[in-house]
């Protein structure tokens, strides 16, 4: 066995030992860095190699060759190509280079009946030609938009498929996947694209039952969406919350979380665990969390570490709560301080891995020297 | 005539039916311009409750937007019986995402909420270059000049409005506040604004304390 | 799903009755598969 598999081996019985609720050998890590990041990091330009990805196979080697970690450090999948071929509003590249999301409209509140009563319907032939322009033409020139973007779709991931396959041998990274599917919370899902933020805030007032019933009928779908090709609990769905921190509780015990719960769980009955981006501050929803499936991972982005293993270390998988803005103010010693401070509350008993509050979007997010300080600081001192 | 406290209770627990039930009623009656200036003081009030039950973690920001759009409701009813300087606002604001960056959703929750203060804001949209804040001030003459952006590079752009408002000598007649995740104190210092928040609630409060 | 945008292999093999048995083994994965790519990109879409 090569020296790179047998990396590989370990780093992937870390992460076993984490789900499977043993005490790994140390802490495992993984972090990840977003396209944009890398892009600069390799001093390459933004738009370019964001349309010409076969650039990126360089360019995210730059990233695992300096930043440790036990998981592939990057994960890009959101590509200009086919939105740009769908007239898309709601990401837009700007000439900058970035892929920006503005705020979209997909679903009028008078709309709400005909998503309840056939939410795909509804999707295919009202929301989706309002957010993607060249949806709203006629039936050919549409049907051909939609079958340019699909192949440009599966060219893409293709391409960072295989990018990630051959990275993942070179770097012997472990083999756990907590990418492996992608849905949202049926309450974001119907807020962030379909009514928006300030659409959704007034639904919920002005037509709650409305709001209620379209949640719901969201639900199938987007526990449809997350399902993974194969059942693995070392393999997760990703969710990304979002809308709850922004909630009353009242409201959250409402709308958001019955079809919260009920995706997570039919995932997990499936044999898909979750994978949790708890976006903002859970504080006020640590007990609901807490009835998820066992070992549902939840990535936190800020509120009390020490909380948060109390009440739900035992049951669920942790991570997160290192501050990004950390890295680009803070002296290395400082940082590694941080790194030291939360390895102390969040390691001990295990289901804790390693990594930041949330992804370093641009170079100049961070200073460099200090996340690599972080990270080599845990890889080598978080045994158990 | 209307009981004013429950009115204010009202609007403090945005509960719109009855907020907009009491004020149909009372604009049917054909009031006085003073009384209806005592109705929007009452609704002002309520919305003061909000913001106390905001800061009591009671409320959070879905709640505040829809302040702003309960009390857009209000007004839009009281005007017939309003006459035009009554609807006050406490200040103006001209907003806008600065050039190079196209993100609005903060910059949206930050509006509805300054509107529910009694701002008046005029938002320029997205992606906004210097020379658009710089005419609209010229014209408007608000108070304030809000400036929103995500990327980090939106720093430069900032501090080129802010550059573009000194040139045209406006710049000391107005108060210069940033928002968004890229801002710090250090970032504020370097383009020259007021003052930065990365939360909306709190840029509202700033804006406020600017115009009392 | 209460859609006539997404079928099922099932869905589809009653409306067309003429496919016999051994040609149903090999179409049946194929014509879900793409189904299912289907699906997903249009949510993903969304999301």
């Amino acid at each position: 066995m090569t020296d790179v598999m047998a990396l590989a081996r370990e780093r992937t019985q870390l992460f076993r030992d984490v789900i499977d609720g043993n005490i790994p050998k140390r802490v495992p890590i993984f972090v990840s860095f977003s396209i944009e990041f890398a892009i600069q990091y390799a001093g390459k330009n933004l738009m370019e190699a964001q349309w010409d990805t076969g650039q990126l196979e360089e360019i995210f080697d730059q990233i695992c060759r300096d930043f440790y970690s036990d998981l592939l450090p990057v994960n890009a999948f959101r590509f200009p190509s086919f939105y740009r071929l769908l007239g898309a509003r709601n990401f837009v590249m700007s000439s900058n280079g970035f892929l920006q999301h503005p705020e979209v409209e997909g679903l009028l509140q008078e709309e709400y009946d005909d998503f309840i009563a056939s939410p795909y319907n509804c999707i295919i032939e009202k929301i989706l030609p309002r957010i993607y322009t060249e949806l709203d033409t006629d039936a050919s020139t549409k049907a051909l938009a939609l079958a340019k973007a699909f192949k440009a779709f599966h060219d893409e991931m293709g391409t960072a498929i295989m990018i990630y396959g051959r990275l993942n041998q070179k770097y012997g990274y472990g083999d756990v996947n907590f990418f492996a599917g992608f849905t949202e919370a049926p309450f974001d899902f119907i807020s962030d694209q379909l009514r928006g933020f300030k659409g959704i805030s007034t639904d919920i007032r002005r037509v709650p039952d409305k709001v209620e019933a379209a949640v719901e009928a969201a639900t199938p779908l987007m526990i449809k969406a997350g399902m993974q090709p194969f059942p693995s609990k070392y393999n997760a769905t990703f969710i990304p919350l979002h809308m709850a921190p922004f909630m009353r509780t009242k409201d959250f015990e409402r709308f958001y979380w019955p079809t919260f719960k009920k995706l997570v769980e039919a995932l997990a009955e499936a044999g898909h665990p979750s994978n949790l981006f708890v976006e903002h501050d859970w504080m006020r929803y640590l007990d609901y969390l807490y009835e998820l499936p066992e070992n549902t991972i939840m990535r936190f982005e800020y509120g009390d570490p020490k909380l948060v293993k109390e009440k739900l270390g035992k049951k669920h998988i942790i991570a997160g709560f290192y501050p990004v803005s950390l890295l680009k103010t803070g002296t290395k010693q400082q940082c590694i301080d941080k790194a030291k401070e939360l390895l102390d509350i969040l390691a001990p008993g295990g289901r804790y891995y390693f990594d930041f509050d949330k992804v370093p979007i641009t170079l100049d997010s961070v200073n460099v020297e200090n996340a690599r300080a972080v990270l080599e600081y845990v890889a080598a001192n978080a045994n158990y | 005539m209307l009981d004013m406290q429950v009115l204010t209770q009202a609007v403090g627990d945005l509960d719109e039916p009855k907020v907009l039930g009491m004020l149909k009623e009372f604009v049917a009656a054909n009031p006085g311009s003073e009384e209806a200036a005592a109705v929007v003081n009452a609704c002002q009030q309520g919305m003061a409750i909000v913001g106390d039950l905001f800061d009591a973690k009671e409320y959070f920001v879905g709640d505040l937007i829809f302040a702003g759009e309960l009390l857009n409701a209000a007004i839009d009813i009281l005007k017939p019986v309003i006459g035009g300087e009554s609807t006050a606002k406490v200040g103006k604001i001209v907003l806008g995402t600065v050039e190079g960056d196209l993100h609005d959703i903060g910059k949206n929750i930050f509006k509805s909420m300054s509107e529910a203060a009694g701002f008046e804001v005029i938002d320029l949209g997205i992606d906004v270059p210097a020379g658009t804040f710089v005419e609209k001030v010229k014209e408007i003459k608000p108070e304030i000049v809000g400036m929103s952006g995500v990327l980090t590079l939106a720093l430069d752009s900032m501090k080129k409005t802010v550059d573009a408002l000194k040139e045209a000598g406006l710049r000391d007649g107005v108060k210069v506040i940033i928002g968004g995740n890229p801002v710090t104190e250090e970032a504020c210092r370097a383009i020259g604004a007021d003052a930065f928040t990365t939360n909306a609630a709190e840029g509202v409060k700033i804006c406020q304390g600017w115009v009392k | 799903m209460n859609t006539k945008y997404y079928k099922t292999w099932e869905q589809y093999r009653a409306e067309h009755p003429e496919i016999d048995e051994k040609q149903a083994k090999v179409m049946a994965p194929k014509m879900q598969g793409y189904e299912e790519m289907m699906f997903s990109f249009i949510m993903f879409l969304l999301m």
